[in-house]
Parts: structure tokens; sequence; C-alpha cells
């Protein structure tokens, strides 16, 4: 059926080789191959698990997972660092199937961030189970769990499999029904611990607050098993997210096979604007030349914009070759149902590519492929390594290929290939006690169960917020203790992961009289992405917007072919209402507080796919969002900006605004969806030219708060960033604008900044 | 105004008839729960049956030959508690309090509503300790949706006080509201009791606060303290549990056919007929669907019914061929029209060993055949007619 078909170390040769790939390769390094550590089974370990184990060909264990075993033995409470392929479930697996398997009562939890991967390891969990031939029942609870069975897992699951919005809608307000678990629950495993950091980790180390006030209530006192990727911080933030001190196993004792690692930057196409060939449209190029050799690919796009852009393009080239099923896309957004399939075909191996959000950088078990090429920085140094972990999971060579798009931050990278093979992978940050987030679950927390006088929870003066929430007309206060008194069912209006409570539902309404509902968007995004005219994509099926029904949180879609996307513009206002910190110098200020932030989404632009031309626009009317967070901002005396043209000091913030927003997420973990930058001429507040960041979640996550502390080295960064870049006057890839002396001008404003920021303290 | 008065105020209405005697009995002044108890006379009238129409019903009960979930059998009306709650929620969940355990029960000659206030948040204990104590006894409870509300409330809450608490005690759980369901569930827009009151009780509400103001006016008590912000409510439950008593008659007197002056509509006839179906009681279905007329409108639906309980009874193909032959004369919805030629087609294939007949039963139950399922189990019994009528 195939035509002559090169294998792997061929292709890496024409990679080498080729004049094409060549000048575009700019690091090309070898990770060798590391020989396992090991030590015996625990003497201790169940004869049947051993058993089991050794049928599997495994006769000894690595020495972190042994390492696990005994110190979870020891009434430890610990977390695991295991990078991707290194047997982590084992980790957990083990203590908690030896302790469930002498004691018929006792109960474990494990904790997936997302139900596709607890579906992946209830698969795991259940094989090492009955392999071992124990008498443990493990099931997930989850959105997708039938009623039928859930009873049976809630009175005789040993180890039940869910995830942290689950346990936060739908275990903990109802924990009544789970006495038995709750009266024996010995352990809590959570898992991708490092995917539990900002808004997100902040909610869930709340959850996790609430889950052991229930345990112990029911008189347990669990033991926790956590395992992360590579952050800087694991122990920090294990101990954030469970409140308890830890143990840290991160001797790693796995193998590794041989990797070739690939920064490959797109040629540049116009040397004076510096404009390079689309990182999109040369990582599909090179997903191609392995998938048309029938290697098993995975390409990874940053937006889910980008994955169904990739998914068309793929899915028409390989048609002929492959057949239409064999490529397929997978993110966050698809119903559990496609997920699943897409998960099967993958294990199964008739699906032989994937373009993927990161949805996939989660350990899901998705069997082997040798290519992975990530079409963009994934944004953090942990991500790029859990995602190049998809490749070469078990054994034998793997190429990873970095393809490096436009964006400043790519372009940083590309150029610093130290920052990223030699620097500490990043810290995760978490804010538990973010006053809004903290009271949402105390309401939680007091539906679950009454709070009495003297109880805690988390770092607070608990009992102020309790007589708030009583004045409030939210908790009602007799005889020592707090009881809920409000109708409402206080989960069901908090979400753990979007910033904005409300989703948008999106629905298909192609086909009259049979309206269905393809998916949800948080109501933030949706005022860029769902807006009236909008291109929406899904499964590489392009949707248009009808109409957003802003209040009924609903998007009207229907199916079009159209050769553009849409990309919508948001006017941002700052208003600052508390001034909390600030450092003085000559002619900057550098403060930190509390602001306020309007925004509103203004107009659309229709963007031809090939081109990139922009060929249309419309108004989007939707009313303004308001915004209370923590911001970090600079403010410019006018000294500062000194024989500078007034029209271009405007145009300088901008350029400065662009770089920061781009390296400041470097700097403090976070997507640059969490982290704004704003740039005004005339400051609300002080009529002083400023540049404004914000954390985009209410009440703020720390981000600001870290920018504020490290603002010099992002400074030096950004600086490095534009005096790197190959561009003439100014490209989109550093300052963001092409009008002459753009670049110079920022390089000026930069250079005074940083010079401030040495010299220029009082 | 002193709280004794204001109950006697609330006294005065209940139902749209005047109850022509009630008295009120004990309450506690200040501390612990409040208890209150009404009596009804027996004779009284609630909508259109006197309250003691179920002793009727109940007796009958107890000869019928057969199990059915509506049936309280070897049991005496006493026995019988009728139980409605009030909560701080309409969505469940550990939260939710149940604030108001109302119950009701006959006594003699009267039928007593007992209901159980709980007066502040950290008194449940002591709501729940009267309340095991005013269930004794108790074997069987009649609830509208307490199945899946009322009753799973009360196990969550007394979960979280089960230290201080003896057990729950056991009985059987009549749920009226699937019974309404069963029946009325094309017949009524909702089968919310507010709405199954007036259209089949007879019974009207005047002055009466909605169900889910409840929980609103709870928290207005709880802040105030004051008892006539959440008097509406007692009498509100009231009225629920004195709807269940007749309710329970009305219900039961159509699915048994207890009372020779009570006549099921046909469409009632039609459901009830189903229920039995569904329960595996054919015959008992078969004697219901038997008395919707010729000229009704659900006469050939229940012809369809019969003749396939009859098929699967194994009675003469005669007698369930005359009632496929009603069946026919009007157009039923997809699902029952290839039940009624699949099984047309069985009949004359297997029995009859008419397949040229039997082919075209199957050509018409494949137009109705709209499942891949269906339509694939359709294709085989057409293709081997097929090869029998033409070898």
């Amino acid at each position: 059926m195939f035509p002559y078909q090169e294998d792997l170390p061929s292709l890496l040769h024409q990679l080498k080789t080729d004049p094409r790939y060549q000048k575009a390769i700019t690091v090309w390094r070898t990770i060798d191959a590391k020989e396992a550590r090991t030590a015996d089974f625990p003497p201790s370990l169940d004869r049947r698990i051993q058993e089991a184990l050794q049928a599997r060909g495994i006769v000894a264990l690595y020495r972190h997972q042994r390492e696990a075993f005994d110190r979870v033995m020891q009434k430890e409470h610990i977390v695991a660092v295991t990078p991707t392929a290194s047997g982590k479930s084992l980790c957990y697996h083990l203590p908690v199937l030896q302790t469930l398997s002498k004691d018929q009562e006792a109960r474990a939890l494990f904790l997936f961030p997302t139900k596709a991967l607890a579906q992946d390891q209830k698969q795991e969990l259940y094989a090492l189970i009955s392999e071992s031939n124990l008498p443990i029942n493990t099931d997930t609870y989850d959105g997708d769990t039938p009623a039928s069975i859930r009873q049976k897992v809630r009175l005789a699951g040993h180890a039940v499999i869910t995830n942290p919005d689950m346990l936060h809608a739908a275990i903990l307000p109802h924990h009544t029904k789970w006495v038995s678990f709750f009266e024996h629950l010995r352990y809590i495993v959570i898992d991708e611990l490092h995917t539990y950091r900002g808004v997100f980790g902040s909610h869930v180390a709340n959850v996790i607050r609430r889950l052991k006030r229930i345990a112990a209530y029911y008189g347990a006192h669990p033991q926790f098993i956590c395992t992360s990727a590579t952050i800087a911080n694991p122990l920090e933030l294990a101990s954030l997210i469970t409140g308890e001190t830890l143990r840290l196993i991160d001797q790693n004792g796995a193998p590794t096979a041989r990797k070739h690692f690939l920064f490959y930057n797109p040629p540049v196409v116009n040397a004076p604007l510096n404009i390079r060939k689309s990182a999109t449209l040369e990582a599909r190029d090179l997903a191609a030349l392995f998938l048309q050799n029938n290697i098993p690919t995975i390409l990874f796009a940053r937006s889910r914009v980008r994955v169904e852009i990739l998914l068309s393009y793929l899915n028409e080239l390989i048609k002929h070759r492959l057949g239409a099923k064999t490529i397929r896309g997978y993110r966050g957004g698809y119903l559990p149902s496609e997920r699943r399939e897409i998960e099967r075909g993958l294990r199964e191996g008739d699906v032989i590519g994937v373009v993927s959000t990161n949805a996939l950088e989660l350990g899901v078990d998705i069997g082997q492929l040798q290519v992975c090429i990530l079409a963009g920085y994934p944004g953090s140094i942990a991500s790029t390594w859990q995602q190049a972990g998809r490749a070469g999971r078990r054994q034998g060579e793997s190429v990873i290929i970095l393809v490096g798009s436009s964006s400043p931050i790519d372009q940083y990278v590309m150029a610093h290939p130290d920052y990223f093979f030699t620097q500490n992978p990043e810290h995760a940050r978490i804010h538990p006690d973010n006053l809004i987030i903290l009271i949402d679950h105390i309401k939680c927390a007091a539906f679950e169960l009454p709070f009495q006088r003297g109880d805690s929870f988390g770092d607070i003066e608990l009992e102020t917020i309790l007589m708030y929430l009583t004045e409030q007309g939210i908790l009602h206060h007799v005889n020592q203790a707090w009881y809920w008194m409000n109708q409402s069912f206080p989960a069901n209006a908090i979400s753990l992961r979007s910033a904005s409570q409300e989703n948008v539902i999106i629905i298909d309404r192609t086909v009259t009289g049979n309206d269905r509902v393809i998916g949800e968007m948080d109501r933030f995004s949706a005022m860029t992405l769902l807006h009236d005219e909008a291109i929406y994509l899904h499964q590489g099926i392009q949707y248009q917007v009808e109409k957003l029904d802003y209040e009924e949180k609903k998007a009207y879609v229907r199916e079009v072919s159209v050769d553009y996307y849409t990309d919508a513009n948001l006017a941002v206002s700052m208003q600052v209402l508390i001034e909390d910190r600030q450092q003085n110098f000559a002619n900057i200020g550098v403060h930190y507080g509390e602001v306020a932030v309007h925004a509103m989404a203004t107009i659309f632009k229709k963007i031809k796919f090939e081109t990139h031309d922009n060929i249309g626009s419309g108004p989007i009317s939707l009313p303004e969002e308001e915004l209370h967070t923590t911001g970090a901002w600079i403010s410019f005396e006018e000294n500062f900006i000194a024989g500078i043209e007034q029209t271009d000091v405007e145009r300088g913030l901008l350029s400065m605004a662009h770089i920061l927003s781009h390296v400041a997420p470097l700097f403090v973990l976070c997507d640059r969806q969490d982290l704004h930058v704003v740039a005004q001429r005339k400051a609300i507040h002080s009529q002083k030219p400023t540049i404004f960041f914000y954390d985009r979640y209410p009440g703020g996550v720390g981000l600001s708060e870290q920018v504020y502390q490290s603002l010099e080295i992002i400074v030096d960064a950004s600086l490095q960033l534009i005096q790197g870049c190959r561009c003439d006057t100014g490209c989109p890839s550093c300052v963001g604008s092409e009008a002459t002396g753009a670049k110079s001008l920022a390089m000026q404003l930069f250079n005074r900044l940083r010079k401030e920021l040495l010299f220029g303290a009082y | 105004m002193a709280l004794i008065d204001r109950l006697a105020f609330y006294h005065k209405e209940i139902g749209h008839r005047q109850p022509q005697e009630e008295t009120t009995s004990h309450h506690d002044e200040e501390a612990g729960i409040l208890i209150l108890e009404k009596k009804y006379p027996r004779s009284m009238h609630h909508g259109d049956y006197p309250l003691d129409s179920l002793f009727a019903m109940m007796a009958s009960s107890q000869t019928l030959p057969f199990a059915h979930p509506l049936l309280a059998k070897a049991t005496t009306v006493d026995q019988l508690l009728f139980f409605d709650t009030e909560t701080t929620g309409l969505y469940g969940g550990t939260g939710t309090v149940v604030f108001l355990l109302g119950l009701a029960f006959f006594e003699d000659d009267n039928l007593i509503v007992r209901q159980l206030f709980l007066r502040d948040a950290y008194l449940e204990v002591e709501l729940y300790l009267a309340f095991l104590a005013e269930v004794k006894g108790k074997t069987h409870f009649v609830s509208y949706n307490g199945k899946a509300f009322d009753w799973p409330q009360v196990v969550s809450r007394h979960t979280l006080l089960r230290a201080s608490l003896p057990p729950l005690p056991t009985f059987t759980h009549i749920d009226l509201l699937h019974a309404a369901r069963r029946l009325w569930k094309d017949d009524l827009p909702s089968c919310r009791l507010a709405l199954v009151e007036p259209e089949k009780l007879g019974v009207f509400r005047e002055k009466d606060v909605a169900g889910d103001m409840a929980p609103t006016l709870y928290y207005e008590y709880l802040r105030h303290k004051d008892f006539s912000i959440i008097e509406p409510i007692f009498h509100h439950n009231a009225v629920d549990l004195l709807s269940l008593v007749t309710l329970y008659t009305h219900i039961a007197n159509r699915v048994f056919a207890f009372s020779s002056n009570v006549t099921p509509t046909h469409e009632e006839r039609l459901r009830i007929g189903l229920w039995y179906k569904a329960l595996s009681l054919p015959k008992q279905a078969i004697g219901m669907w038997e008395g919707i007329g010729k000229n009704e409108t659900f006469y050939a639906k229940a012809q369809l019914e019969i003749g396939c309980a009859l098929h699967q009874l194994g009675h003469p193909q005669d007698k369930v061929l005359s009632c496929f032959g009603e069946a026919q004369r009007v157009q039923h919805t997809a699902k029952d029209s290839l039940l009624l030629f699949t099984t047309l087609a069985k009949i004359y294939e297997h029995e009859r060993k008419e397949p040229d007949r039997a082919l075209y039963y199957a050509h018409l139950a494949m137009k109705s055949a709209l499942k891949p399922k269906e339509n694939e189990a359709t294709q085989k019994r057409i293709h081997r007619l097929t090869k029998k009528v033409r070898p």
C-alpha cells in the first residue's frame, strides 16, 4: 500500500545532512541512555503482588519505587518526583495495594487532574489487582460513572479513582453517603501534582483542606502519596496542597533511552523584518515527513485553534496515504466519548498520529510514539519536558523537535538553549489563601459540616470570615457553631478550573431541529472566541457563531466552510484600588497592590489562513467584564522619558508591554493567559506613563507579586531578547511592531529601565 | 400576637372545606424543638374525599392475590404513616437540613397531624429522637417523592448525628409520585402535588405559600425568631399530608378497581395496564385494557397490548389475531407498529405457516424499523421469508 518507507535512523540522517533542514536546526543535543538503578522487592511486599510483578518480567524495583514503598510503610507522607516513563505508578500502587490486601476495611482515594487520566490509571490499577488476585474493588467515580454503579463504588470501592472537581462537587457535599469510605480512608494519592498550580492549584489545596476536615470528622487521618513531574519546588507545592510535612523522593532510578532533542527555527522569509516561516506550517511538514513513513508521531500545538488548523492541514495531506481515521485531534474541549475513542485508537495502534494541546501532556499511557514535535514552545521548561516525554516512553531511540514560532518567548528560547537545557525548571506557585477562593471553599465546608468555635481552615482568622458570612445571611451562628443557612448548593456555583465561574455552552444547530452540545468554554475566553460571527473550530470542522447569548451562557454555532479565522481585540482599563508595597527609584516607581480591571471585547478581524492577510473586521457588542485582582506596576516619571518624542512614548510603552507579556511568564511559571500586561500613556490614578501586570483571576494568585520581586531579571531577559533578535528595526518576534525605529526605541527604554533598577535606588 | 393565637389563626383554613373540628395541643415554650399537633375527624372531607375513605381501600387491599408497589398488605390503617418534610434547600446534599418533619396517621377516630419543627440548628438530635419515638410501630411510609428526596435527606442528617441517635427504622416506602407519573405523565404538564390536587382530588388551596418558599421563610424565621414568618409553611405541610391520604385512596381505587363507583378514564386504564405489564402481571393488565371500549381513543393501542399479552401467555392465535385486527384500524407509533407487525409476521411464519402473509407483515414492520438493530433483525426476517416464498 505504501511506497518506499524509511526508518527513523535514515530520516535522522536526512535531517542532519539535507541543507534544507540543516540551516533550520540550530540545536541538536543527544541525551544518552541511562542505566537503571534498582533495589530488591521489599521483603514485606505481599507474595501475590511480587508474583504478579515477576510474571510481567519485573524482578526488582527502581530505587525510587522502593524508597516510596518503605517511606509510606513507615507512615510518612511522600512526594516522589518522577519524570515521564519512570514507573511512577508503582510508587503509589505498591504501598496502597499492600495495605488494602491486608485490611479489607481500608480505603484509598486516587486523585487525577483529568477524567481521561483517571480512566487510564483505572485500567492500570485494575490490571495489577487482577494479576495479583487481590480481593480489592477499584473503580472510577466521575461524571461518566453510571448511576447504577455509583452506590456500589461508595459502599464497597476499596480504591476509588476520581478528580478534584468530582471530589469538590459530588463527593464532599454528599459525604454522608460515603461513611464507610471516609471512616477507613488510609491513603490519598495525588498524581501529577505539578498540574495543581495557579488558580486551579489554589482551589485544589482548599478542596484537600475540606477533604481532611471530613475525614477527621469520621476519625480518619489519611496519608498522602504524591507524584510530580520535575519542578523546582515539589516539596513546597506538596506541602501547600496537602497541609502536611512530606518526605521528598527524587533519586530517580529508572533507565532512559537515547533521545535526540532538536531546536528547529523556521527559515527567515523576510530578512529586514525578521519574519520567519510559520512554525505551524513547518511543524506540519516535519510531522508529515515522519507520518508518511509510518512512524508514530505526536504533534503538540499550544492553542486549541492551532490544533484544529494543524489537524485539517495534516488530514488533507495524509488522506491518500494513511486513510482518514489515522490522525486524530486531542484537546480539553472534546466530549468524553470522543476522547476515549482517541485514546483507545492510540493504544491499539489504529491511530498513528495525534495532534494535541497540552491535555495529553499528562501521563495518559498512549503507547509507543517515536517522534514528538512541538509547534511552538509550550511556555515552560517543565511542560516541555513533559510533552517531550511522550516520545519513546519505553525504549528505543526517539526524536523531539521543538519548532520555534515568531513569538518573542520562542525566539528567546531558540537563541538561549541553555536557558532550557541547564536552568532549573520553574517554580509552581499556588495561593490557597486567596480570599475569594478561600471564602468559596469555607462556604462549601460549612455546607458539609457546621464550623465549631476553635476550628481552623488554612492560615486565616477563620472566625472573622464566619462572622462575615453570618452577617451576609449565609451562615447561622448559634451555640458556638456556624451552620450553613442558605438555599443554594455552594459547590455548584464554584468551578475549580475556570476564572469566570459560568461556562458558555456551545450548541451546534447545523441540522434544524437537532441542536446538540459540542463543547463549552469559560466566559472570559468566550468574549474573544465565541462572539457573534466568530469562527470556532472543533475537531477540524469550522463553525460560525450565529449568536452568543451572553445572559443565558449559550453560543449557537453552525457549520461553515471559509478560508479565514477570527481574532478579537480586548480593551482594558486599569484602576489602582490599594497600594501595598512600593520601591522608589530616581525616575520610576515599582508598585504592588490591588487593582480593578475593566475589560471589553471591541472588534474582531478576519484573517486569511495561508497568507495571514486581514480580510475584514466587525464590532463586538458584549458587556464589560470587571475583575478585582492583584497587580504590579511600573510608573515612569517625566525625566525617564526625557528626550523621547511624545508620539513615541506610547509606541515605546506598547513595545515594552509586548515583550514583557512574553518574558514575564517564563520567570513566574504561568501560562501567558494567567498574567496580563497593559501599557497606559496616562494611568488613571497617577496620570503617569505606566505598565501594569495583573493576575487574571479575582483576588490574584501571586503572579504579579512574583513579578514585583523579580522585575530586574525579567527586564534583563527582555533586553537580551531584543538584542538577540536578528531583525533590523523591530519585528513581531521582539517588540511586536515593524515600524521604523521601534526596536531601537524599545532598547533605549529597556536600557533606561535596567539602569534605574540597578543604580537608581534612593 | 402570642404564639398560641397565631397558631389558632393559621388553623382556620385547611383545604377548601372548613374542617369541622380541630384542636391544638401542646407546644414547647422556649427551649427545645416544637411539636405541633392537629386532629382532624376521620369523616372530614379533604377535597372530593372524606379522609376515612382510606379505610375501605385498605380493607380491600388485603384481599388481592398479587403484590404491587402501591399495596400495603397484612397491614392495618394505624401502621401507615404519611410523611412529608420541609428542608432548607431543594438540591439535597449534606448541608440541606430538614427543619420540619410532618407526620400524619390515624388514631382512634381522628387523623393526627404531628409536625416536628427544628427551632434552631443545634436542636437536630432532639428532633430526630422525637421522630424516632413517633414512628414506632409504623410499617409503611406514604410520601410524595420521598424515595428520592425526603428520606435520603433524613438519612443524611441522621448519619451526621448517628453517634447520638438510635438507628433509623426500616419500613416499606410507598411513593405516590411514582404512581402519579405512571398514571398521568401524559395527562398533566407535570406531576407536582400542587397540580395533582386541583385536577384529581378537588383540593384547591387558598392563601397558601408555594412549597419552594420554605427555605427562604425558614432563614427569615431564624434571623428574627418570629414564628409568624414560618407559620404558612406549617399550613402548607399539613395540607400536603391531608392530600397524601386522599391521593393514596384515589390512586389505589383506580389501580385495583376496588370500588364500583370509581371509573378510571380510558387513558388511566391504558396506563394502569402498562404498569401491570411492567410488573409482569399480564392478566391484571389485560383486565384493565379490556375495559376500554370500541369507540375510545386508546382502543387500538389497548387491543395491540392485549394481543401481545395473550400471545405471550400462549392463547389461541384466533383471539390474538382478532385483537391485532382491531389494533390495525389506526396508525401507531413506530415502536408499536414494529411490535405489531413483527408479532404478526412471527405468528404467520411459525404458527400459521403462511410465509407469504408473514412476508407481507415483515415488509410493513420494515417501515417502522428505525434503529439499526431493529432494521437488521427485520431485514433478516424478510430475507428468510423471501427464500421460503420463492425457494
